[in-house]
């Protein structure tokens, strides 16, 4: 914006030059170019790959550092309720809205897992490692799979109207969801047995994560404000300051030092609401970003920087925010 | 190869005739048979889900008087019956309702056009609201309900309107375009009531619980 509002085309060079050598916050990066417009996205926490699903009924694998496209796969339902991707960008999950769920080995463009739920998916997480996905049909309870053997290890008990949002810890040893009955509720995540409920949120909550060190969790949603929770006895430690719109997706930093936060606008939402970086340690906000559209995607890079995605007609921008 | 099938009247009469099925001294087959029948033709359908949406919230006030005196809006009142699928009254139910003011607006920090409802000894209940306006996101005007019951399967679902734009008229035909109805039978007739100053619409909405 800034940068528009220069007249001097000495200045406005300098800019160029210095944004050139160094990124500079809320910058666009990179620009994929589309056939259709993307209708699903899904970032690795690698950064290294997207997977971006359009209204032409087709799954693109990206390679987000050098912009390249990877794999075309042709989905047998094009309406695609959610996309999520494993850390190392080898498994793509995607649920439609028949219900029909499906894991892409993202090397090879072959579906590895297929299941048909009652329900289309309303979340789905991998674990850290790759190996276990969490998915929560809409309504239904969430149900975790081995990856690689194709099976199903348990699913937890019903709650009633489902889970709105799903996490693994770092170590993969816990799993938390946020559940439309407006509970958190933590699991072992090896046998799906329930350790901990927090009952503090009025509204659903729509977003979780853990901390880095995997002894909170936090939760956010309708509510409109930010709690840290303990992950083992399941008590409230803080909320933070109230916030104008309901978090709809969020996610700690790799060192955990920060979370990321995007936004829902409860009026309309379909208008883009702003994304957020918040300090775990003060509770203080330390940037925000509106983006041209609604963000599709927004992930922590390795590297700690946060990036997000947005769509027009033709194309999917990938932008720093920092 | 084609299946012979047995009606349920066949079916008693088999059963008594093979010793698994015990009927008690004061009833014939014939009465045990019509009476079985009797209730086989109470059954019904259970009420289709629909998902409860990103706004519920809890601890909603006992009202059945969601709009308050100059609400603008169509007012509009809603009632029903709760039923199992053997088509047993549920006297008690509760019913948790929350739905967007006119122009499509949830409360999200208060409690307007949320409620909590309990089935009386017919399971019947009521409610008088504002129709709810369209937003964007959304396609279609709807009110969410919560219904549960003990020994019964909780019912998420959502209530919509046969005059909604949306449907053109042919709700049968046109109900897909919003992709969160999951029936036809979700969408409810309209009728409206009073003289042309206090107009109101008028929707009767029938929930049928599953047992556990």
């Amino acid at each position: 914006m800034l940068q528009c509002r220069v007249v001097w085309v000495v200045l406005a060079g300098a800019l160029a030059i210095a944004a050139a050598q160094t990124p500079q916050p809320n910058a666009e990066t990179t620009r994929l170019p589309l056939p259709a417009q993307a209708a699903s996205v899904a970032l690795s926490a690698s950064a290294n790959r997207a997977a971006v699903v359009c209204h032409d009924g087709k799954l693109r694998v990206w390679d987000l550092a050098e912009a390249r496209l990877l794999r075309v796969i042709a989905l047998t339902n094009g309406n695609i309720n959610y996309t999520a991707i494993s850390s190392g960008g080898r498994w793509i999950f995607t649920g439609d809205h028949s219900g029909n769920v499906v894991v892409w080995d993202s090397d090879t463009g072959q579906a590895k897992l297929q299941l048909q739920s009652q329900h289309y998916p309303s979340t789905a997480a991998f674990s850290r490692d790759g190996n276990w996905l969490a998915i929560a049909p809409m309504g239904d309870p969430v149900q975790v799979f081995d990856v690689h053997a194709g099976r199903k290890l348990y699913e937890t008990k019903a709650i009633t109207g489902g889970t709105a949002a799903v996490a693994f810890s770092r170590d993969d040893s816990l799993i938390v969801t946020a559940d439309a009955d407006t509970a958190v509720r933590v699991y072992d995540a090896r046998t799906g047995k329930l350790t901990a409920v927090n009952r503090d949120f009025l509204l659903e909550p729509l977003a979780v994560d853990f901390t880095s060190d995997g002894k909170q969790v936090i939760a956010a949603g309708a509510d409109k404000v930010l709690a840290f929770i303990d992950a083992k006895s399941g008590k409230l430690v803080r909320r933070l300051e109230k916030t104008v719109e309901p978090v709809a997706y969020l996610e700690v930093s790799p060192d955990g030092a920060f979370v990321a936060t995007v936004f829902m606008k409860a009026d309309n939402l379909v208008l883009p609401a702003p994304v957020a970086v918040w300090e775990t340690s003060s509770g203080l906000k330390k940037q925000e970003w509106l983006p041209p559209t609604v963000a599709l995607g927004t992930s922590w890079t390795r590297d700690g920087h946060l990036i997000s995605a947005d769509a027009t007609p033709d194309s999917l921008r990938i932008w720093r925010i920092r | 190869m084609k299946s012979e099938s047995l009606t349920r009247r066949d079916l008693l009469f088999k059963c008594a005739g093979l010793g698994s099925l015990t009927v008690i001294p004061s009833l014939s087959l014939s009465e045990a048979a019509w009476a079985w029948q009797q209730h086989d033709q109470n059954a019904r359908k259970p009420t289709a889900w629909d998902e409860i949406g990103p706004f519920y919230k809890r601890d909603a006030p006992q009202t059945s008087q969601l709009q308050r005196r100059g609400d603008p809006g169509l007012p509009v009142r809603v009632a029903g019956q709760v039923f199992d699928s053997r088509g047993d009254v549920l006297s008690g139910a509760k019913i948790e309702i929350w739905q967007a003011d006119h122009v499509g607006r949830y409360d999200l920090e208060g409690y307007d056009y949320r409620a909590m409802l309990v089935a009386d000894g017919e399971g019947k209940y009521g409610f008088d609201s504002v129709m709810p306006g369209h937003y964007p996101g959304r396609v279609c005007q709807h009110i969410h309900y919560l219904v549960r019951a003990p020994g019964h399967k909780p019912l998420t679902t959502q209530l919509y309107f046969a005059t909604d734009p949306v449907f053109e008229g042919d709700p049968q035909r046109n109900y897909t375009r919003d992709p969160l109805i999951q029936s036809s039978d979700l969408v409810r007739p309209v009728t409206l009531v009073g003289d042309p100053k206090e107009i109101h619409a008028s929707v009767n909405f029938e929930i049928v619980l599953e047992r556990l």
